[in-house]
């Protein structure tokens, strides 16, 4: 009896095994090939660091980044303030670490909701075609007709100022790159061999799309998503410099800049590291996507040929 | 020109590649050598060797390629610049990847009048005109206007030969040229190279896996597995009485007509991996009659008949050592 | 002929995508806010006025009444009226757009012209360090806020080194004409006047230039690797072309395709870019008018500039598929036909 189970669940493994051996091969090439790109170690490097900030911030923060402390109001940095203090005197590297976790929501909601969201209209239109293609498209068109920073301005100012709608307005831009994309993918496997097969085994539209069509344009995806992450970011900061987004006393990055604009030529730390951070943490993001394109772009790998 | 022991290596990321281990051979004048052999098995890599154009991460490690009594391999790169296109040129596979789509095919055949003789802009084109018209293409100064796409496979394989003839070189490098085109088109460019050669006395190296191909073009073939010469003679011996295994059995592959039906002959296995290539005689994995010798030590080319060299233990071992010679 | 075709097509397609745009707008302004009333007369606005505000903008009627009456208004260059400066709201815009257009030219030329030589170096020394340099350069300037980077300019070379003024177009009196201070100082030769405002351009182009630019040699740079790996380049090289011969006129033709249609999308990012640059530096162009117009949440002004920046962006578009449509045989054969 044990050994028909222990036969059932070797055959299960080796069948699981062969269907993804050519994945796991490609998996161990991109990993080699990683840890000779130099610059994609360092951001993910830089990535790691900042998930650990945002999720420990509010820990390792030396002080209470909400306190007012009108005693010492923008001093310079020192030993007692890293980063010196603000116009309230709260300590700026307190608040900059306690600020961090702002920064990866708006990112992880922003993408976890628009990537699948894109990415399930552009199967469907890919997939298939004719109406829902010609309607899902052209929204696409109309979308990305406006410059997004505009549009988001103005369902942000539709909807008003706070954290959560600058996500749903950022969301509201950031779908239709990808629906084009993933898109682009289903077109191309639409007739391939295994699609034929699925659709000739029964297999319902919907399990067509799930397990077929999306998990193959995971690729394209994936790159896009690490490169995103940034934009995600500086867009956020963007949308809180001109008024929306996270209000005070709120530390988010972006909110800090603004703030520290007023007393510039002042006290120039309360603005120059908040800017420094995101520009590091996007940095980290971008140098990894750059990697990571270069590695699984197959134009730009180096191709073994021997004729 | 001779190819004296070339060694190529490409330096991958999955390893080193072993492409060539020491290819020897000759091209004499007026005739035309076919280099046979599957894919992969380092034809084109030697025919860019010669122009020293093997791409990154590929790497000339050893050898000498004399041209003319000079050794290439020692030439500046602004020499082997002016060698490229004019003392030898060569014809590339898929006409369609290797003409430039954004250029008229009148510009294309007139730069290397522009470069290797100097001639202006207006003076190449005309050159390049009369070259078309020599090459029988109808209404040339109208087709000199075309861009690539324009024209058809055939048409364009032609303006590959016309730029490669453009400046008479006394070498000419056809790798695989009728290989992506139907085969009444292939007759056509088989015989305007005939034509070629006997007008201009041109040398030609001519790769192909095709055995009908080389024996109608060619004087002498060599015949290459994995990076080896194994085998170099004239035509009719290394078709007729092939020494080598490889080659009998290359042979035995393709289909006759009187061929009963049913399955046809393969030479079992594949080709080995060029980064950790099996030792000894690179071929005695798949060979039907391997000794002890095959899988240990590499052989040497041994001069079977005036003329007729094989690389294989089955003929140095019954010639004296002494008697081997590489040309 | 074949080309002129193709143009009259994508103007057909320009103006359904317009369509699509303004209705987007539509929804945006009159169905997503809770009290679209409110937001049309504006934060401080009286009892009395909201009933002028109801009729004037037709927020009395069925949603789809609004609709055909929305683009009524539209077609008869109707954008409203703002209810902080109390003007018809493309006057202002007409005011504001020069200014804008000015200085996202002016970057756009020093994207291109800077750029594109970037991704083609980059390219010829791939992996080297000046590659390694080059690219960390261009993604850093993606990876900064704009605003940010603005004020960091501002306090080095305004404040410590006293280089650059530090807000505004020009001070130098001019008199306004085109309402293009450039065009407008040559006119009167007025050249103190052009070169003050050439020195009041360059820290606001300098940021746009620098946020915009990453992408541009990126993809320049891929492009330029694509094409030296080509066939035809080899080809190019087997023939004894010079190597700088094959780099610059065989692989790069080919390689500006890429970098010339992403000019579209440039250009859509330096508006926005403007947006924010704009405030910064108190630029009077559309970008302060947009900021200015949320922070009053002056909507018939927020809707005014989302159009014209829509429009303008599907123009360029246009524009851009033009001529990659121009410049490249093989797809002027296909999409003529």
């Amino acid at each position: 009896m044990l050994d028909n189970k222990k036969r059932k669940l070797l055959s299960t493994y080796k069948r699981w095994r062969s269907r993804i051996n050519p994945q796991l091969k490609e998996l161990r090439l991109s990993l080699y090939v990683i840890r000779r790109s130099p610059l994609a170690l360092v951001g993910l490097g830089i990535i790691a660091a900042f998930i650990l900030l945002a999720i420990f911030g509010d820990f390792l923060a030396p002080y209470n980044p909400y306190t007012l402390n009108l005693e010492s109001r923008l001093q310079p940095p020192s030993f007692i303030h890293l980063f010196g203090t603000d116009e309230l005197g709260r300590d700026v590297f307190s608040r900059l670490l306690s600020g961090a976790k702002y920064s990866i929501e708006i990112g992880i909601i922003v993408l976890a909701v628009s990537i699948p969201l894109g990415s399930l209209l552009g199967a469907i239109a890919g997939y298939f075609g004719g109406i829902y293609d010609e309607v899902i498209m052209r929204t696409t068109d109309v979308f990305q007709a406006f410059p997004s920073l505009i549009l988001a301005m103005a369902v942000s100012a539709a909807l008003g100022p706070s954290l959560q709608n600058v996500m749903v307005a950022l969301i509201v831009v950031w779908w239709p790159p990808y629906a084009r994309l993933v898109r682009a993918t289903a077109l191309s496997i639409r007739d391939y061999a295994f699609v034929e097969a699925a659709r000739s085994m029964g297999a319902s539209k919907a399990r067509i799309i799930f397990q077929h069509i999306l998990p193959n344009s995971i690729s394209p995806v994936i790159i896009r998503a690490t490169l995103e992450m940034g934009a995600v970011i500086i867009w956020s900061a963007g949308l809180s410099f001109l008024g929306f987004g996270a209000q005070p006393p709120s530390p988010e990055w972006g909110r800090l800049i603004t703030e520290g604009r007023l007393y510039i030529f002042q006290a120039w730390w309360i603005t120059t590291f908040p800017g420094v951070a995101i520009l590091l943490v996007v940095l980290g993001f971008n140098l990894f996507g750059d990697g990571l394109r270069d590695i699984l772009d197959p134009k730009l790998r180096r191709v073994i040929e021997v004729k | 020109m001779e190819v004296r022991d070339l060694k190529v290596q490409f330096f991958t990321y999955g390893g080193v590649v072993q492409a060539l281990d020491g290819v020897s051979f000759k091209v004499n004048k007026d005739e035309t050598l076919g280099l046979v052999g599957e894919t992969g098995c380092g034809k084109s890599v030697t025919a860019l060797s010669t122009l020293r154009l093997v791409p990154p991460p590929g790497r000339i490690v050893e050898g000498e390629i004399i041209l003319n009594g000079e050794n290439l391999l020692e030439k500046t790169e602004e020499d082997m610049r002016k060698i490229r296109g004019r003392a030898i040129a060569m014809i590339f596979q898929d006409p369609t990847s290797s003409l430039n789509p954004l250029f008229t095919v009148g510009f294309q055949i007139a730069e290397p009048f522009i470069y290797h003789q100097d001639l202006k802009k207006k003076e190449a084109q005309k050159s390049a005109i009369k070259l078309l018209e020599s090459m029988h293409i109808p209404d040339a100064e109208r087709r000199a206007r075309n861009y690539p796409h324009e024209c058809s496979g055939g048409m364009r394989q032609r303006i590959m030969v016309a730029m490669a003839l453009a400046c008479n070189p006394s070498l000419l490098i056809a790798d695989e040229p009728t290989t992506n085109l139907d085969v009444t088109i292939q007759a056509q460019i088989l015989e305007l190279m005939k034509e070629i050669q006997k007008k201009h006395h041109t040398s030609i190296l001519w790769i192909s896996h095709n055995l009908g191909v080389i024996a109608e073009m060619c004087d002498r073939v060599a015949v290459m597995y994995a990076g080896n010469i194994v085998e170099i003679g004239d035509v009719k011996t290394i078709l007729c009485e092939p020494a080598h295994p490889y080659t009998r059995m290359l042979k035995e592959c393709v289909p006759t007509a009187n061929q009963k039906k049913g399955e046809l002959t393969v030479i079992p296995g594949t080709v080995p991996n060029l980064i950790s290539p099996p030792a000894g005689c690179r071929f005695h994995p798949r060979c039907r009659e391997p000794t002890d010798t095959c899988k240990k030590e590499n052989p040497i080319m041994v001069e079977l008949e005036p003329g007729h060299y094989v690389s294989c233990w089955k003929y140095t071992q019954k010639n004296d050592k002494m008697n081997s010679g590489d040309d | 002929m074949g080309l002129g075709r193709y143009i009259t097509r994508r103007i057909i397609l320009l103006f359904v995508v317009l369509f699509g745009l303004l209705s987007l707008t539509f929804i945006v302004s009159h169905v997503i806010p809770a009290d679209p009333v409110r937001a049309w007369a504006g934060e401080k606005s009286v009892l009395q006025t909201l009933d002028i505000i109801r009729q004037r903008y037709h927020l009395d009627q069925p949603l789809w009444m609004q609709y055909l009456l929305y683009f009524r208004d539209l077609l008869q260059g109707n954008l409203g009226i703002s209810p902080v400066t109390n003007r018809a709201v493309l006057l202002d815009l007409g005011y504001f757009f020069p200014a804008t257009f000015e200085l996202s030219l002016v970057s756009l030329l020093f994207v291109l012209a800077i750029g594109i030589p970037l991704g083609v170096i980059s390219a010829t020394r791939r992996n080297r360090l000046s590659d390694h340099l080059l690219r960390v350069f261009s993604l850093m300037g993606t990876s900064m806020p704009i605003f940010w980077l603005a004020l960091m300019l501002q306090l080095v070379f305004y404040f410590r080194l006293g280089w650059l003024p530090l807000t505004e177009r020009i001070e130098v009196p001019w008199t306004r004409i085109t309402g293009f201070v450039f065009v407008d100082t040559l006119i009167t030769g007025n050249l103190a006047g052009f070169g003050d405002a050439v020195k009041h351009m360059m820290l606001p182009a300098s940021v746009l230039t620098f946020s915009s630019i990453g992408f541009i040699v990126r993809i320049t740079r891929s492009s330029m690797l694509e094409e030296l790996g080509t066939d035809y380049v080899r080809t190019a090289r087997a023939k004894g072309v010079p190597e700088n011969i094959v780099v610059f006129r065989h692989a790069v033709k080919n390689a500006l395709i890429p970098p010339i249609t992403a000019l579209g999308y440039t250009f859509g990012n330096l508006l926005q870019g403007a947006v924010i640059t704009e405030t910064i530096f108190s630029w009077p162009g559309l970008g302060t008018y947009a900021a200015g117009s949320v922070q009053y949440l002056d909507f018939p002004a927020i809707m005014g500039f989302t159009i014209i920046a829509g429009v303008s962006v599907a123009i360029v578009n246009l524009i851009t598929d033009i001529m990659y449509v121009a410049i490249d045989p093989r797809i002027r054969s296909t999409e003529t036909r």
